[in-house]
């Protein structure tokens, strides 16, 4: 019995010890230097650091958004996939594909004209027609859901992308909307505000004579492109049918292929006039090649139709501006003086 | 002695049990309260419908309006007794937004009024480009500074057939202080907790007529025409009516 006992108490201590000894093996294990942390969870850290946007106090307030809160992670992530191939399921495109930062990030293409991505973060609707209303998180959605098709696979299984979702939303399942929301934290970032307009209208620099000319030609009657061109942003984004055609069909209906609605014929989306000097061609279809054709068209190419925006029906307009060359030369000083190099060549918004 | 004592106390206690229950009583009824504004816009007897040709002024222009915004400011409402209440907040209606056709004037005694005034547009101190909140909606009204500056106070814009029956576009543009519109609506009401919420309805077809009868043939683009800007600035102002 008490051998018996001996021998209970025997393979009990044998047993303590073997159990002890395998804990102690698989305790240092895991703490084991050599070996590759289980998951990068481990590791890397979800510590986002708040960033506030920095523009002008003279430019409207720009909207931001309560579930989309602007952090350092998720800009630098929205950066890297706006330059990033693997959007496109064949991996052989990127926004930036068709979006030259030289170019004040849009293209000289022929057919539909490429809107630049510039200063959209004060923008409600999007593309020429205003098919995608909303945030920039839902203009992007539609980017990356539709426009794009993005195979997410690609991004889950990349060596780095699952980390820095993680990093800039403390989740590593990558989601369209995941890539929005990154997205539309770069595009906030993408203001212009450091043109020569942006300095002499606070009087930091003396405006030549012809951008004086130039800027009372477009802030008065005498040009009234103040009325969907307003400063700061140089856009109502609204949508104005300013007389291009007189006869609409699929090519040329704008707005009215969004709402149905036929007094909507014929209107397209206002772009800003911001780098307007580096975005040729200009209109929706690219139909002018310079900006004297543009202005020219105002001068004196007008056509009317039913859904002509009212601001363009004044007489002087329908029937004519009469700008004199100098008049136009003027304008032209002044629309080249919203030009923006430091936007085209700042490095924060370059390939990473 | 002791039946004196608690007799006194008893009246003591009565009484202010009635001051309080009085006082009480009395800071209920002239509690301030939250007044509201509902905005309403018609075209004579039709409601105001977006870019339809179907109204006709009193100039004979068959009409449509494809956008109308404007401020109003500088309130001033006068109890019956000519205490004059004043709030100085602007408040931009689009006439194609419900949400900006009705407004939080701010609060106000409980009470009999005899009057409620305001501007179609901006008092001078919110006139000058800047001063409003900074928001997409107030930039879009900016008003160039070589033509005076500050805000558009109204954009009426749409299309009419001209003497030739062709498509025309119209823009009643106001701004600039002199272009102020004045209301002043003479009626007695009540501000209490069933009524807090005053409706105004906007007539647009005044801006075209009393005192002067305005044939859009004759100018159809009101900004830079100080001559026009006048016509609607009198005109309108009896363009709003109190429901």
């Amino acid at each position: 019995m008490c051998l018996r006992s001996n021998n209970i108490y025997a393979q009990m201590l044998v047993l303590i010890v073997v159990s002890q000894t395998l804990i102690l093996i698989a305790s240092c294990k895991k703490s084991s230097p050599i070996e590759p942390p289980d998951s990068p969870q481990e590791v890397i850290d979800y510590n986002p650091v708040m960033v506030e946007l920095d523009y002008p106090s003279w430019f409207p307030e720009m909207p931001l958004s309560d579930d989309n809160p602007l952090t350092e992670q998720g800009i630098a992530l929205g950066r890297k996939l706006y330059h990033e191939p693997l959007l496109h399921p064949q991996a052989s495109m990127s926004c930036s594909s068709c979006h030259y930062q030289e170019q004040s990030f849009t293209i000289n293409t022929s057919g539909t004209a490429v809107l630049p991505h510039i200063n959209l973060g004060w923008s409600s609707s999007f593309l020429w027609n205003g098919k995608v209303e909303g945030r920039l998180e839902d203009i992007m959605l539609f980017e990356v859901a539709e426009f794009f098709g993005t195979d997410l696979s690609k991004l889950k299984n990349h060596p780095n992308y699952p980390d820095l979702f993680y990093e800039a939303f403390g989740d590593r399942s990558i989601t369209n909307e995941s890539c929005a929301k990154a997205l539309a934290q770069f595009f906030r970032t993408m203001i212009s505000d450091n043109s020569r307009f942006d300095r002499y209208y606070p009087g930091k620099i003396q405006p030549t004579l012809a951008e004086v000319r130039g800027e009372y030609i477009f802030n008065s009657e005498r040009g009234d492109c103040f009325h969907c061109h307003p400063q700061p942003l140089f856009t109502d984004n609204q949508f104005h049918n300013i007389g291009l055609d007189s006869v609409f069909d699929a090519s040329n209906e704008g707005r009215f292929a969004v709402t149905n609605n036929n007094s909507d014929r014929g209107l397209f989306k206002t772009p800003t006039l911001r780098n307007v000097a580096l975005t040729a061609p200009y209109m929706h279809d690219g139909r002018f090649k310079t900006l004297e054709e543009v202005i020219d068209h105002y001068d004196h190419g007008v056509h009317s139709s039913s859904t002509l925006d009212p601001m363009m029906t004044k007489s002087g307009k329908l029937k004519g501006l009469n700008l004199s060359q100098e008049d136009k030369a003027n304008l032209l000083a002044f629309l080249l003086s919203l030009t923006d190099s430091s936007y085209t060549t700042d490095s924060n918004l370059s390939k990473p | 002695m002791k039946i004196e004592t608690y007799t006194a106390s008893f009246l003591v206690l009565t009484l202010t049990t009635f001051l309080t229950e009085g006082c009480k009583k009395e800071s209920i009824e002239t509690l301030p309260i939250p007044v509201e504004i509902a905005i309403n816009h018609n075209v004579g007897e039709l409601p105001l419908e977006m870019d339809t040709i179907k109204y006709v002024n009193a100039a004979g222009n068959s009409f449509s309006v494809n956008r109308m915004l404007y401020y109003v400011s500088g309130f001033v409402l006068t109890e019956i007794n000519d205490t004059k209440h004043r709030m100085d907040t602007a408040f931009l209606i689009n006439a194609e937004d419900h949400s900006t056709m009705s407004f939080v004037l701010g609060t106000l005694p409980q009470g009999e009024y005899s009057t409620i005034s305001f501007c179609i547009g901006l008092i001078p101190e919110l006139n000058e480009f800047g001063s409003l909140a900074n928001t997409l909606e107030n930039n879009a009204m900016f008003w160039p500074e070589q033509m005076g500056g500050g805000y558009h106070f109204m954009k009426l814009e749409g299309h009419y057939l001209d003497h030739d029956q062709n498509f025309s576009g119209y823009a009643m543009h106001l701004g600039t202080n002199s272009a102020q519109v004045d209301i002043t609506l003479n009626s007695n009401f009540i501000l209490d907790s069933e009524r807090h919420t005053l409706h105004l309805e906007m007539n647009l077809l005044e801006w075209f007529q009393t005192p002067t009868t305005y044939d859009l043939n004759d100018g159809n683009y009101s900004m830079g025409n100080e001559g026009l800007m006048t016509i609607l600035s009198k005109n309108g102002s009896d363009v709003f009516t109190l429901e």
